[in-house]
C-alpha cells in the first residue's frame, strides 16, 4: 500500500485548523458545550474522541469498502455505521475497564456518549467521499488520518473553550446571557478566529 | 445466561427487521432515483449546448479522453463536445458538465451535483433575480444562474482567472464583463474562491488534453484514420490535404 | 389540550433554545430558510415515526439493551427518509449533505425516545413526537430567517431589502453561534422580565 505523505499532512492541517469539526463543520457540538465547563474533564473528553475517531474508522473504512461498497449496499451505511459504532464503545468500554482501570477510570465516564456524538459518526461517512487533495476515494491510511486529526481538532477546541469557560466564570456577565449565550458567543469567537486559517490553502496556484 | 441470549436475540431481531425494511425501500426507490440522475444528466447535456443541436453519445476505452463523453452537431457539422467533470470544492465534490466549441471556447456549464455551503457555495446555481419578497410576483428572473453563464466564452487553452475584487458578474457593467471575457477571467463567488476555484482548476486540468486528444473529430479513432489518410495523399501529391467533417 | 401541547414543544421546552440539544443540525443547516424548513421536517418525520414505534415495541425490548435497539429503530426511519428524499428533493439531499444521516444522532430523538415514548402509549407519543418537532422547526425557522436575511438579504430566497449590503458572516460557521447566542439571551431576557426563573 503506498501512501502519499503530501495527502496525509493536508488532511491532518485541515481537519484540525480549516475545518475544524467544532467551529467549521458543526459536528459534536453537544459535547463540546457539555464537556467544556472543567479544563480536567474536557482533556479526557478529548482523549476520548480522538481514540474512539480512531478506531471506529479503521473498522467503519474497513466495512464500507469491504462489504457495503463491495456488494452495492451503501443504503445501509447509516444504521451499519451507527451499529459499529455503538458496539465499539460497548467493547472499548469493556476492555478497558478489565485491562487499563486507571484509564478507565478517567475516561470511563465520556464513553457512553460516544454513540450519539454526531462527530464520530460524521467522520466515518466523510471517509465514504472522496478526498478532496487527491480527488480519489479515501485509501484506509487516509481515513485514519482524518479520523485521528479530526478528534485532534475537537480536542483543541474542546480544551481553548474549557480554558476561556473557566475563566468566564469570574467574570461579570449580563445576566440574560449568563451560561448557554454567552458560552455561544465564545463559541462564535473563536470560530472567526479559525475562519482565518481557511486562507491556508493547499490549491495549486 | 438465557438473559444473554435473550438480549442478542432482541437486538439481532430488531437490526434484521430494520436491515429488511430499508432494503425493501431501497427496492422501491432505487429506480426511481437512478430515473431521476439520468434525466437531471441528459438535462444538463442538453443545457450546455446552444439551442437547435444534436447530440450524440460516445464511448471511450479510456486512456486519455473519460469513458462518455458527448458530441454535438450543428447543421450536420461537428460542432462541440461535453464533458462530465469532478472538481473539489468546499465540501466535497463538485459534478458538473461542460460543453466546448472546437475552438477551445466554452459554450455552456451546468452543475451536476454540489454540497456547497448553502448561501456561499451553493450559490454556484443561483439565478440572479430582482424579485422581492415585498411583492413576490413582480420582479424578472433571468433564466440561467449568473456563474454559470460567466463561463460562456472562457477559453479552455489557456488559464482561467478567478477575480476576487472586481465583484460577481450579475453586478457588472457591461464593460467591466468584457474586460474579465478579455482577461479570460471569471468573477469569483463572494466568499467562495474555493468553489469557484473548483470549476476553473477542473477545466483547466483536463478539457485542453481532451480536445488535443479529439482534434477536431469525434473520436480519436477518425482522427488517427484521417491522419493516416491525410499523410497517404500528401505523400502521393506532396501537398497537405485537409480533414474532412466527422459526420 | 392541543394548545397545551404546542406551547410545551414550540416553547417552554423548546428543543434547542431551552434544553440545548440537537445543535449541530440546527447550526449547521440553519443558512437559508429552504434548508432550515427541510431540516425541521425531516426531523420531525423521524421523530414521529420512531416515537410511535418504540411506545408499540417498548414491553419487549430489554432493558439493557434498549438504547442499542432505539438506535437502530430511529437509523432505520433516517435512511428510509433519505431514500425518499433522493427521489423527491434530490436538491435538498445534497445541501443538507451529510446531515441527513446525522439525523439519526440527533439528541432530540434519542432523548424523546428514552424521556417520553418509553414510558408512554402510541397515541400521546406521536402527539409528543409532533409538537416537540414542530417546536425544534420553529426554531429553525427563526434562525435561518435571521441568517439569511443579515447574510444574503434574502428570505426564501427573495430580496428583502434593495441595496442592503449583505454581511456573509452570518451565513458562515461563526454567525451561526452569534445568532442563537443572541436568540437565547432574548429569550432570558424577556423571561427575567416576567419574573419567571431563567434556567438554562
Amino acid at each position: 500500500m503506498s501512501v502519499n505523505f503530501i495527502s496525509i499532512i493536508q488532511i491532518s492541517i485541515a481537519a484540525v485548523l480549516i475545518q475544524n469539526f467544532v467551529l467549521a463543520r458543526f459536528l459534536g457540538l453537544c459535547p463540546f458545550l457539555g464537556v467544556s465547563k472543567k479544563l480536567s474533564s474536557a482533556i479526557g473528553m478529548g482523549l476520548a474522541v480522538v481514540f474512539v475517531m480512531t478506531v471506529s474508522t479503521i473498522f467503519t473504512w474497513w466495512i464500507d469498502t469491504a462489504i457495503l461498497a463491495a456488494m452495492n449496499l451503501e443504503y445501509l451505511r447509516t444504521i451499519m455505521f451507527i451499529l459499529v459504532i455503538a458496539s465499539l464503545v460497548q467493547l472499548i468500554e469493556m476492555v478497558m475497564q478489565k485491562f487499563t482501570p486507571a484509564l478507565y477510570e478517567s475516561l470511563g465516564i465520556y464513553l457512553p456518549l460516544m454513540a450519539t456524538n454526531c462527530a464520530i459518526l460524521g467522520v466515518a461517512i466523510i471517509n465514504t467521499d472522496i478526498n478532496q487533495f487527491t480527488g480519489v476515494p479515501f485509501t484506509f491510511v487516509e481515513s485514519v488520518v482524518n479520523g485521528a486529526a479530526s478528534g485532534a481538532g475537537f480536542t483543541l477546541a474542546l480544551i481553548l473553550m474549557a480554558g476561556l469557560r473557566e475563566r468566564l466564570e469570574s467574570s461579570n456577565i449580563p445576566k440574560s446571557l449568563e451560561g448557554m449565550p454567552i458560552t455561544f458567543i465564545t463559541a462564535g469567537l473563536m470560530a472567526l478566529a479559525f475562519l482565518g486559517f481557511s486562507g491556508l490553502s493547499f490549491f495549486p496556484k | 445466561m438465557t438473559d444473554t441470549i435473550k438480549l442478542i436475540l432482541a437486538l439481532t431481531l430488531i437490526s434484521l427487521i430494520a436491515g429488511f425494511a430499508i432494503g425493501k425501500a431501497n427496492y422501491r426507490t432505487k429506480d426511481r432515483i437512478a430515473a431521476k440522475q439520468q434525466a437531471a444528466r441528459q438535462g444538463a447535456i442538453d443545457a450546455v449546448f446552444p439551442e437547435g443541436f444534436k447530440i450524440k453519445e460516445m464511448n471511450d476505452d479510456g486512456g486519455i479522453l473519460p469513458q462518455k463523453y458527448w458530441i454535438a452537431f450543428s447543421d450536420d457539422k461537428l460542432s462541440g463536445y461535453a464533458f462530465e467533470m469532478a472538481g473539489s470544492g468546499y465540501a466535497g465534490d463538485i459534478r458538473f458538465m461542460v460543453g466546448v466549441g472546437l475552438d477551445g471556447k466554452i459554450l455552456g456549464l451546468t452543475v451536476l451535483e454540489h454540497h456547497e455551503t448553502p448561501g456561499l457555495g451553493s450559490r454556484v446555481n443561483e439565478v440572479a433575480s430582482t424579485k422581492y419578497i415585498w411583492f413576490p410576483f413582480g420582479g424578472d428572473d433571468k433564466t440561467k444562474p449568473w456563474f454559470t453563464e460567466q463561463f460562456e466564452g472562457i477559453s479552455t487553452l489557456r488559464p482561467i482567472g478567478v477575480e476576487k475584487s472586481a465583484g460577481e458578474w450579475h453586478r457588472l457593467s457591461e464593460q467591466a464583463r468584457a474586460g474579465l471575457r478579455d482577461r479570460n477571467a471569471v468573477s469569483a463567488i463572494t466568499g467562495s474562491t474555493i468553489t469557484t476555484a473548483a470549476f476553473t482548476r477542473a477545466i483547466e486540468r483536463s478539457v485542453s488534453k481532451y480536445l488535443e486528444e479529439l482534434g477536431g473529430y469525434c473520436c480519436p479513432a477518425t482522427r488517427k484514420k484521417r491522419e493516416a489518410e491525410a499523410g497517404a495523399a500528401a505523400g502521393e501529391n506532396g501537398e497537405e490535404t485537409e480533414g474532412g467533417d466527422d459526420s | 389540550m392541543i394548545a397545551k401541547e404546542l406551547k410545551r414543544g414550540i416553547i417552554t421546552e423548546n428543543s434547542i433554545f431551552v434544553l440545548a440539544l440537537g445543535l449541530c443540525p440546527t447550526l449547521a443547516v440553519s443558512t437559508s430558510v429552504k434548508n432550515g424548513l427541510g431540516m425541521g421536517l425531516a426531523t420531525t418525520f423521524v421523530l414521529i415515526c420512531s416515537n410511535i414505534i418504540i411506545s408499540i415495541v417498548k414491553n419487549w425490548i430489554p432493558g439493557k439493551v434498549r438504547i442499542p435497539c432505539y438506535i437502530v429503530i430511529i437509523a432505520t426511519f433516517v435512511s428510509i427518509l433519505h431514500l425518499l428524499i433522493k427521489v423527491y428533493t434530490p436538491t435538498l439531499d445534497s445541501q443538507l449533505g451529510i446531515f441527513i444521516p446525522l439525523i439519526a444522532v440527533n439528541c432530540i430523538i434519542l432523548g424523546r425516545a428514552e424521556a417520553f415514548a418509553a414510558k408512554n402509549n402510541p397515541a400521546t407519543s406521536l402527539v409528543d413526537g409532533a409538537v416537540m418537532g414542530l417546536g425544534f422547526t420553529a426554531a429553525l425557522l427563526i434562525l435561518s430567517t435571521i441568517r439569511e436575511f443579515l447574510g444574503g438579504n434574502k428570505i426564501f430566497d427573495l430580496m428583502v431589502i434593495p441595496g442592503f449590503q449583505p454581511m456573509a458572516v452570518f451565513i458562515l460557521a461563526p454567525g451561526g453561534f452569534f445568532v442563537i447566542a443572541c436568540v437565547m439571551g432574548l429569550i432570558n431576557y424577556f423571561r427575567g422580565k416576567k419574573g419567571a426563573k431563567a434556567k438554562v
